[in-house]
């Protein structure tokens, strides 16, 4: 039994923050960006770019630093079809995000089909994170915090998903702090996919995000929205693959499929008690991101 | 609003979504160094080019048309759900199980029965979001999009595991289906009589929208909340009722693909179909009846795919960007209508 | 209700007429069988399902195919297909079928819907390389690859191998092919250390990176230093453990000694041997539906076990005794 244990145990909660990182950093940028009034469906499209485009650059460059910076500037680019198409257009956030997602996915896949399977030369280990991208993301939580609280961006960010009239009113130009709102979150998700190819798998597949974009737009509400609590909304789900990847090597005869499922439920789990602690999915949002949420 | 109006508008507005998108298309082709023109002509050639390619477009658009409605009958009532994904794996499950209980009894009435325990399977899913909607106020859209994983992961461990056809060599899969229980399918094409269901669906639906008093009530407590609690409608089961109607389409969907294109249960039944519904409803802009050329239009993309990658080397991702430049152009040609759209307009 | 909206539900109504009758239409045209054309070059369509770089079974495939094509030059026009998912595997073999005269299926995976497909196209001739025993179509060849067998030779190879008397395989989809061959490999193991520790398991997945590095360091952790596996893009996760641990892997389906420390034998599955041996015999006219085991028996470049180094002259005289003696069959092995 307690071979059992060890396999469950040891090094667990290591486990649990690689599996969260990719997903951290698409939180962290998803938080900006709604915190900006603006929800944006495509975080996982923006994930996949990322995965891709870091995957077919080291790969090609042999330098995984290169691969993740042109990784986020992938998400980064997507991203700016989202704000064109709900900031500059004014269409619906959610079909505008979904339509991202879906381009790409296509686009990921269609850019990394020559990519399948392939090995890369990856981060040489950090001490204390394990790897540069648990680093990343660990830092990222602190600065956005500190960014959207005390600095005079963060401020205006704010202010603009309070009410948008209310922000114009006083001089903001909220169509251009929308839009950086958004590609910042898109760098992020594209950041937090390059981790997934580069980093954490070390592979790329179609669609090897898996919804972790998706789960990251759900966790933002569960995070009420405060940079500080992404990062234990993330571990909830690394914890919970962590956990289904390790229950088989126990020697345990659980379905690895249902086990598939843990993370996915413990997301819509966590979604649904916080909506049911709070009376709704919206509370506590910004007044503008509200708005969206409830129509 | 004349109706006469809407007609030429819709129709101005599907001409530049349509003429934006094979621009986007195009420069899509030009920057990964294929020339558009025969690209193109490959796309339309394999949706729509032969007898074979036409029978195909109507195989992969029949799950697309069902999951259509399950997309739009809840943005009558405002909601936007993009379950349909994982409700047609519920129904193709539930489906299933009923068809394996039946066993070496298997007649019509199992065919009949098994579709019904898809709808409720499908129905279902659909339920639980509502619920969680009215209820909590939990989002609709991030609740049915998450949920949407379970369903395929439950497939998957009942295929490979308790389901799995142990006379099966190859690849895993179910039993095959007794062929009583099997939907039917047209002369020598896998166009099946979900076909049919589906269309009688869409005219069902449009019927019951426009001129039932249960129409008028959503389009009520859509347009104006106050006005409907004033007339004594609640939102939560109209909530419930459309969101489980919805689900039971796309539930039918996903078995009348498994038991009559593969006649078992296999993991990845009509996968997809209820992202494109969902195009398929938006692009539809919440007008039932266009559900049935869209999702003809969808599905001979979706069919076209491999035909480009066979005729012009694309890798068979190709058909889903232009999905989403189909989406694109869509949003794009929408925008700056002031005039009241079915599905919910812009915010802010 | 006014005028102008009765006239509208009137020319809505006429419309609604068309359009069902424009769709009954649609599905009796429809209906028209594809027809085959037949003339100049012998042409062959191939069917990939998952990647042609995947450096797997797939890649094997891909480069038989491309063996091929160079051998025959003029003779066959072959066009493939990669990355079909099991929904659209139908239309694509159609397609295929419709444009050639020999369709080939990479994988044990294609076998269904190529038997559904046959029985439309009586006059083209279709190969499934990975195929199992079944009934026998009249136009459908199945080509059994044997894993099973060779992994009893990796088996014995990985004995000799391993410094901790340990080893361990990791299989994707537990189906028979895949578990016979882990069987197989145990068996092989313990042929020449009876004493040896054997771990399996088998992630439900053959792509799944995560679960397979899971299942590597859960072995390792118990002491295996030589894994084999039948995995696809799962492989890089055992590599992942492997690399991490410094333990080693026997690859599968290509010769690649040289190319990478991490790896201390490589089986050989000619699975792009089976592709270019089908479109041999269609050229020489000798094309058979048949099931044909391939294996040990049909040579090196079907079946093999390459030993990259570490192991003496007389451990190397043993494996090539093992491989002998199952082709004389003093040792059985499982069916693939």
């Amino acid at each position: 039994m307690s071979g059992a244990w060890d396999a469950l145990a040891g090094g667990f909660a290591a486990a649990a923050m690689r599996s969260a990182t990719p997903l951290l950093l698409a939180l962290v940028g998803e938080t900006v960006r709604q915190r900006a009034g603006v929800i944006d469906l495509g975080t996982e499209g923006e994930m996949l770019v990322g995965a891709a485009a870091a995957f077919a650059v080291t790969s090609t460059s042999g330098s995984p630093a290169l691969g993740l910076a042109v990784g986020a500037v992938a998400g980064g680019a997507l991203s700016l079809l989202h704000a064109l198409l709900c900031v500059r257009l004014r269409c619906n956030q959610f079909a505008s995000g979904l339509c991202v997602a879906m381009l790409g996915y296509g686009l990921s896949a269609f850019a990394g089909a020559g990519f399948v399977g392939q090995s890369i030369d990856t981060f040489a280990p950090v001490r204390w994170f394990g790897t540069p991208t648990v680093a990343l993301a660990l830092a990222a939580v602190p600065a956005s915090a500190v960014a959207l609280a005390w600095t005079r961006f963060g401020l205006a960010l704010r202010a603009v998903g309070e009410s948008t009239e209310a922000a114009r009113a006083s001089g903001l130009r909220v169509e251009w702090l929308q839009t950086v709102a958004v590609g910042i979150g898109g760098l992020a998700a594209g950041a937090g996919g390059a981790a997934l190819s580069i980093d954490y798998a070390q592979t790329w597949a179609e669609g090897m995000t898996r919804g972790r974009g998706l789960v990251a737009v759900g966790l933002v509400i569960v995070a009420r929205w405060n940079p500080v609590l992404t990062l234990p909304a993330a571990l909830l789900f690394g914890g919970a693959e962590a956990l289904a990847l390790r229950v088989q090597s126990t020697g345990a005869t659980a379905s690895s499929h249902l086990l598939h499922m843990l993370p996915y439920a413990t997301s819509l789990g966590v979604f649904i008690l916080t909506c049911l602690r709070r009376r709704g999915a919206a509370t506590g949002a910004p007044a503008g991101l509200a708005a969206v949420l409830n129509r | 609003m004349r109706a006469g109006g809407a007609l030429v508008a819709g129709a101005k507005m599907a001409g530049v979504a349509a003429l934006l998108f094979v621009a986007l298309a195009s420069g899509f082709f030009l920057l990964v160094g294929a020339s558009p023109a025969p690209v193109l002509a490959a796309l339309v050639e394999g949706a729509f080019g032969s007898g074979y390619a036409l029978s195909e477009s109507l195989v992969k658009a029949t799950p697309i048309l069902l999951c259509g409605l399950a997309t739009l009958l809840p943005a009558r009532l405002g909601l936007i759900s993009v379950g349909a994904e994982g409700q047609l794996a519920a129904g193709a499950v539930a489906g299933t199980w009923l068809v394996l209980a039946a066993g070496s009894g298997a007649g019509r009435a199992t065919l009949a029965a098994g579709v019904a325990a898809a709808a409720l399977g499908g129905a279902a899913l659909g339920a639980v979001v509502a619920l969680l909607r009215a209820r909590l106020g939990a989002n609709e859209t991030i609740g049915t999009l998450l949920l949407n994983y379970l369903p395929p992961l439950l497939i998957e461990h009942l295929v490979y595991g308790p389901w799995k056809d142990p006379a099966s060599l190859g690849w895993p899969a179910t039993v095959t289906f007794p062929d009583a229980a099997r939907v039917p399918v047209f002369g020598g094409t896998r166009v099946h009589l979900g076909l049919v269901l589906g269309v009688a669906l869409v005219l069902l639906a449009h019927a019951a929208l426009a001129r039932t008093r249960w129409g008028f009530a959503l389009d009520l407590l859509r347009g104006s909340p106050p006005l409907a609690a004033r007339s004594g409608l609640r939102f939560g089961p109209a909530a419930l009722v459309v969101m489980a109607l919805g689900g039971a389409c796309a539930g039918v969907a996903g078995f009348a693909d498994a038991s009559a294109l593969e006649g078992r249960l296999q993991v990845g039944v009509a996968v997809g179909a209820g992202y494109s519904g969902f195009l398929v409803a938006w692009l539809a802009r919440g007008r039932v009846l266009w559900l049935l050329p869209l999702a003809l239009l969808v599905g001979g993309l979706r069919a076209a795919g491999d035909n480009l990658q066979l005729t012009r080397g694309l890798p068979s991702a190709t058909e889903l960007v232009m999905q989403a430049l189909l989406f694109a152009s869509a949003l794009v040609a929408d925008r700056g209508r002031r005039a009241p759209v079915v599905l919910p307009g812009a915010t802010a | 209700m006014t005028r102008s909206e009765d006239r509208t539900r009137s020319t809505r109504r006429s419309a609604l007429t068309f359009a069902c009758c424009g769709f009954a239409a649609l599905v009796a045209f429809a209906s028209a069988a594809p027809r085959a054309v037949a003339e100049g070059p012998l042409r062959v369509g191939v069917l990939i399902p998952g990647s042609k770089s995947d450096k797997g079974w797939m890649e094997s495939g891909y480069d038989g195919l491309k063996r091929a094509e160079a051998k025959h030059g003029a003779k066959v026009k072959v066009s493939f297909v990669e990355n079909v998912k099991f929904a659209d595997m139908e239309q694509a073999l159609t397609m295929l079928a419709t444009k050639s005269d020999l369709v080939i299926g990479v994988g044990g995976q294609t076998e269904a819907s190529v038997r559904k497909v046959a029985k439309r196209f009586a006059k083209v001739k279709f190969s499934v390389v990975g195929g199992n025993k079944g009934s026998q179509d009249q136009n459908v060849a199945q080509y059994d690859v044997r894993q099973a067998e060779i992994a009893f030779v990796a088996g014995a190879a990985a004995a000799m191998l391993s410094k901790n008397g340990a080893v361990s395989y990791v299989g994707g989809l537990e189906i028979p092919a895949i578990v016979n061959a882990g069987k197989e490999f145990g068996k092989g193991a313990k042929f020449v250390k009876p004493d040896i520790k054997y771990f399996e398991s088998y992630t439900g997945d053959f792509d799944d990176v995560a679960k397979s590095k899971e299942a590597t360091l859960a072995a390792i952790a118990q002491g295996a230093d030589v894994h084999y596996h039948i995995l696809n893009l799962g492989l890089r996760g055992m590599e992942q453990a492997a690399r991490e641990k410094s333990t080693h892997i026997i690859g599968s389906y290509t010769d690649r000694c040289g190319t990478d420390p991490l790896y201390v034998a490589y089986s050989i599955t000619g699975v792009g041997y089976q592709v270019e041996y089908a479109i041999d015999q269609l050229v020489a006219g000798t094309w058979k539906a048949e099931f044909k085991p391939f294996g040990l028996k049909m040579g090196p470049k079907s079946s093999d076990l390459k030993v990259c180094g570490g192991l003496s002259a007389e451990q190397l005289k043993k494996l090539d005794q093992i491989k002998a003696d199952i082709l004389a069959g003093k040792i059985q092995t499982l069916d693939s």
